[in-house]
This record gives structure tokens, sequence and C-alpha cells, in this order.
């Protein structure tokens, strides 16, 4: 089959395959030309990697619930309420570091059971189940603080895993990897990533052979509030400080992260490896445009942008499979 | 009928409503150990529904379900599947983007490291399904690609292996040689007749009559949500059938 490709169709298929990965080399490459010394020094790479982190994390849990076919849209709100109470339990209630952790995440995966019950068992529109969810965060956000910031006397731990690194790889850097590597295993290797698959790829046929699909459905919602929990703590972690609006902007980053996703991995698909390659690409553009002395309003540009040439390539990725496989057809 | 026989599942007054629609009004059917059973009918008759209700896909509106003696409250797809039940779905038989192993073990993955966290075993999965897929004369171009990228027939041929892989009871074939070329169908046509050697319980739903004639031990006519007919295979005439299954007496038999 593949060796009636032509020439041209194989080095397509390539870039298909290969688009994020390709997309991310490129941002490399160009920052790196226009300013080596800034850009390639140690100290810049370890800051790509730990600003990505954060993110990073929130953009795995949006893509949990995109494996299975549904989406959530109260990540960023998720990650600014766990950020937040990490440090009011901490700061207000003296709570340990632990049972902050523990209370924080506990939260919000309450919100993402809530969240998952609503939008798999009562069938209520992911879009407006995650978004009435994720004002209800907000809400318990503004009850907790009045809108105000939270900071004060905290544990050394909050310092250590916020600033700190092993072995040049900073600690919140080490806490991505292993969100990366234990969700890489579930969604790869396991019987339980082939089932979530299945449910995002046809929801129907996989209930027709008795995989339980609502229930699926529903876990990922939980898992998805809790590793959004879990990124917003490493940024209030990095912050020093539990601050109302600090995670919100984590959606459209992990929208962007995980549709550039599809560009690499599973061609076409959302995949845990294709989302860090994503948030790998967001952030080497927002650090390359600061050293390049952009101003801020690049960002912004940059962020859009990618959004919609992320969709767009989805799109081109997935109508040039179809015309692929019609042409395998025909044969 | 000989003394080997045995009823392997009973429909007692099954239906099913949707909103608005009978699909099937209240109904009998019996399936017994190594008889093919062929249902005919017309597009909407509710064939596939009665298939839906015999393996737990949609749960009766009234009625019950006996399996091997034992009446089941709780008949759905997963208990229907551990007890040896397997089914051909007319639509949505596989999920395109799994690829064709992934699809032929899906729901009961092999695997390993069970006690601590159970790993696929891939290879093992690999292995042995594409033994099974080439046992049945299964020719695929690619056992890594999604099963969406494979033909029509390809991907019908992935369902049916795993119905004979895994049916150890009842085996329910919804038109599955609909997307079949004549070799193809015949093989199939041959494998339905081997898992009858072997005892099991065959359902097919067919809209080819002389494909009825040959198989069929007996007969089931579905016709506007009601079994009209159900006779045995001394008893099967074409024409008559045609009638039945359209309910006019000039029916053409095609
Ligand atoms: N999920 C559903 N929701 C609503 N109506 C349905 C559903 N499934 C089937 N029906 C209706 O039930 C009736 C019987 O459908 P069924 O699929 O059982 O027919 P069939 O005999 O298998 O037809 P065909 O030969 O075309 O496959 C049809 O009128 C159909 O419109
Ligand atoms: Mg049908």
């Amino acid at each position: 089959m593949k060796s009636n490709l032509t020439f041209v169709e194989k080095g397509t298929r390539f870039l298909v395959n290969y688009s994020a990965l390709i997309v991310l080399a490129v941002l490399i490459v160009v920052f790196g030309t226009l300013s080596p010394s800034a850009f390639f020094s140690l100290n810049n790479l370890q800051n790509i990697f730990v600003q990505a982190s954060p993110g990073g994390v929130v953009a795995l849990a949006l893509t949990i619930t995109m494996i299975v076919g549904e989406f959530d849209l109260s990540v960023g709100y998720m990650a600014s309420l766990a950020g937040l109470l990490v440090f009011g339990f901490m700061v207000n209630h003296h709570d340990s570091f632990i049972l902050s952790v523990f209370y924080s995440l506990g939260a919000t995966s309450l919100l993402g059971l809530i969240s998952g019950l609503i939008v798999s068992r009562l069938k209520v529109n992911a879009f407006i189940g995650t978004l009435g969810i994720g004002f209800v965060a907000v809400g318990i956000v503004y009850s907790f603080s009045n809108g105000a910031l939270i900071t004060g006397k905290t544990p050394h731990i909050v310092d250590t895993l916020g600033l700190g690194s092993i072995i040049k790889i900073q600690n919140l850097t080490l806490l991505w990897i292993c969100c990366i590597a234990i969700l890489w295993v579930v969604t790869e290797r396991t019987p339980l990533g082939v089932h979530m698959r299945a449910i995002g790829g046809q929801a129907r046929a996989a209930e027709l052979v008795g995989l339980p699909v609502a229930k699926i459905r529903m876990w990922a919602f939980v898992c998805s509030a809790f590793l959004a929990g879990f990124g917003g703590i490493m940024l209030s972690m990095r912050l020093g400080s539990g601050q109302p609006n600090a995670g919100n902007g984590y959606l459209l980053d992990g929208f962007s992260a995980t549709f550039l996703g599809r560009g690499f991995y599973r061609a076409g698909e959302f995949s845990v490896p294709g989302t860090v390659v994503g948030a790998l690409i967001l952030q080497v553009g927002y650090n390359g445009l600061a050293i390049i002395g952009m101003p801020t309003a690049a960002k912004y540009y940059f962020s859009g942008g990618t959004l919609v040439v992320a969709l767009a390539l989805g799109t081109i990725a997935g109508s040039y499979h179809f015309k692929l496989n019609d042409r395998k057809r025909k044969k | 009928m000989n003394s080997m026989t045995e009823l392997i599942l009973q429909l007692k007054n099954v239906s099913k409503k949707y909103v608005g629609l009978t699909a099937l009004h209240p109904s009998d059917l019996d399936l017994y150990s190594g008889e093919i059973l062929v249902i005919l009918g017309s597009n909407g008759a509710g064939k596939s529904t009665l298939l839906k209700l015999m393996c737990g896909a949609e749960s009766s509106d009234s009625g019950e379900v006996i399996f091997l003696g034992a009446q089941q409250k709780h008949w759905s797809v997963a208990t229907s599947r551990s007890l040896g039940v397997e089914v051909v779905h007319q639509e949505l038989a596989v999920v395109g983007e799994l690829n064709p192993i992934e699809n032929l073990y899906l729901g009961r993955e092999l695997v390993v490291h069970k006690r601590w966290w159970p790993f696929l075993a891939r290879r093992v999965m690999r292995k042995e399904g594409s033994d099974l897929l080439r046992s049945l004369g299964a020719q695929l171009s690619s056992l890594k690609g999604k099963t969406v990228e494979l033909s029509g027939g390809q991907r019908q041929a992935v369902a049916i292996a795993r119905a004979v892989g895994w049916g150890e009871k009842l085996i329910i074939l919804d038109e599955p040689t609909a997307a079949l070329g004549i070799a193809e169908t015949a093989e199939v046509e041959q494998m339905i007749r081997t898992l009858r050697g072997r005892g099991l319980a065959v359902v097919l739903v067919t809209h080819r009559l002389d494909q009825a004639k040959n198989l069929a031990d007996r007969v089931a006519v579905v016709r506007q949500g009601r079994i009209v007919g159900n006779f045995l295979k001394a008893d099967i005439e074409v024409g008559k059938l045609a009638i039945l299954i359209t309910g006019e007496e000039s029916a053409s038999v095609v």
C-alpha cells in the first residue's frame, strides 16, 4: 500500500504526521538564529520548561476529556481555584502543605465529578455543563478571597517546589514530566486507554461492545479537574501566592496545545505526547518573542494566531486523511 | 431436531418502543444450539431491533430474556458477551479510529502484570489477532492503521472475526455479507455452517432469499414490528416468504 504513494504524497503525509514537531523545530531555529546566546542559554532553556510546566499539566487535563470526545471549559478556573485554595488553607487556616493540597484537589475533583455527572448522565452539553461549573469555581474563589491575593508565611516546601531544581531540571518541570509519564502509560499502554480512544472515536460503537461509556466519560472529567487543580497549585508555588485569576488563561493555551498536538504522534487525533509538543510550541513562541524584544501585544497575536492555525491544521490533516483513504479504496 | 439441541436463548414477550414509534411489538422467539435461524423482513421491519434485544444492546420494554434456562434481569451487552454471545452489528460493527487488532480485542484486551496495573500485551494480541484473521481468510492491508482506512468488506471481516473468535454459545449476524464479494460471501456462509457444526446457535439477518434458503434451519419473518412467520427448513417456500415479507399477494420474488 505505502509503496503506491508518490513522492509528493509521502512528503504530505510526513508533514501531516509531524506538523507540530516541524513547527516547534522552526520556532527554535528562528529564535535561535535571531538571538543565539540568549535563547540557548541554560537559564533560558530552564525558563522555557518551567514556564510551560503548570500550563502543560492543565493542557493534559483538557486532553483527557478531548480523548473521550468531550471537552472541559472549566480547566482554567479550576487551576485558579486550586492555586488560591492551597494558599488560603496554608496561610489563613494554618493547615499543613499536604493537607492544603489534599483539600484543594479534593475541591476541584468534586467539581469535576459534578461536571461529569451533568455531562455524562444528564446528557447536558459539555459546553454548558463545564462552563457552568467553571463559574461555580470562580464563585468559590471570590467567596474565599474577596478577589484579593492570598500571601503570607508558608512552609518551606512551597519555595522548594516552586523555585528549586534537581540536577539542572526545575522541580515543577519534574512534576510535569511525572504527569506526562503516568498519563502516557494510561492512555497508550493500558486497556483503559484503548477504551477512551474508542469512546472518543465512536461512542455508540463502543457501547455496542459493552464498554461503560458514561462511566469512563464521567471519570475523565474528574481526572481533568484534578489535573487542572494540580497545574494551578504548581503555578501558585511558582508565584508564591494564591491569585484569583492566575490560571484562567490556561484554558485557551490548553486548547491551542491540544489542537496543535493533533499534528504529532496520532495524526489528526488528541494524544498526550501531542499535547506536550503543543505546549512547548506555545512556550517557545512566548519566550522567543520576549527575548527578541517584541512588545507584550505580540504574545497575544502569537497565542491567538497559533490557536487558529492549530484548528486549521487539524482540519487539513483530517481532510487529507480522508482523501488518502479514498485513493486507497479506489485501487 | 436431534436430542443434542439445547435451548440457548428465549425471548418472551419482548418489545421495543422508540419515541413515537413501536419498532417491535411484543414477540416470542427461541434460539437453539446447532441451528441457523434466518430473519427476513423489509427495511425498517424491526430485524435489527430484535437482534439488539437478543444481545442486550437495547433493553426490552416488556417480557423477559432467558439464557440457558436462567432468567436475565439485567440483560446488557457486557453480560451477554461474558456468556458467549457475539454480534456483528449492521452499523458501527467496529470503531473506525482503532486499529483492527484493537477492535478484535476491544473490551477484553490481553494484559500483563495484572495484579499491579494491567498493561496491554500488545505483541501477543498482534500475533494471535493476526493469526485469527488469517485463519478466517481475512486479507487486510494493514493491521496498524485505523480500521476506517480499510475497505468496507475488510472492516466487516474484522467484525466477523471478532464474533467467531469469542462467540461460544450464540452468534448474531446482521447482514454480514452485505459488503462482501462473491468469494468472501461464500467463505462467510461456509463459516456459518461450521459454527452450526460446532453446536452454536446462529442468527442471521439477510435480504437474500437464496442465502436464506441455503443456510436456514429455521426462518422467521418480521413485518412492521411483528414476527409474522416462524417455520422450519422443510416448510420454506420462496414464493410464500416473499408474500410474508411484503404482506402483498402480488409480490414478485427477486
Ligand atoms: N435508535 C432508534 N431511534 C428511533 N427509532 C429507531 C431507532 N432504531 C430503529 N428505529 C426505528 O425502528 C424501526 C425498525 O428499525 P430496524 O433497524 O430494526 O429495522 P431493520 O428491519 O433492521 O431494517 P433494515 O433492513 O433497513 O436494516 C424503524 O422504523 C426505525 O426507524
Ligand atoms: Mg437492520
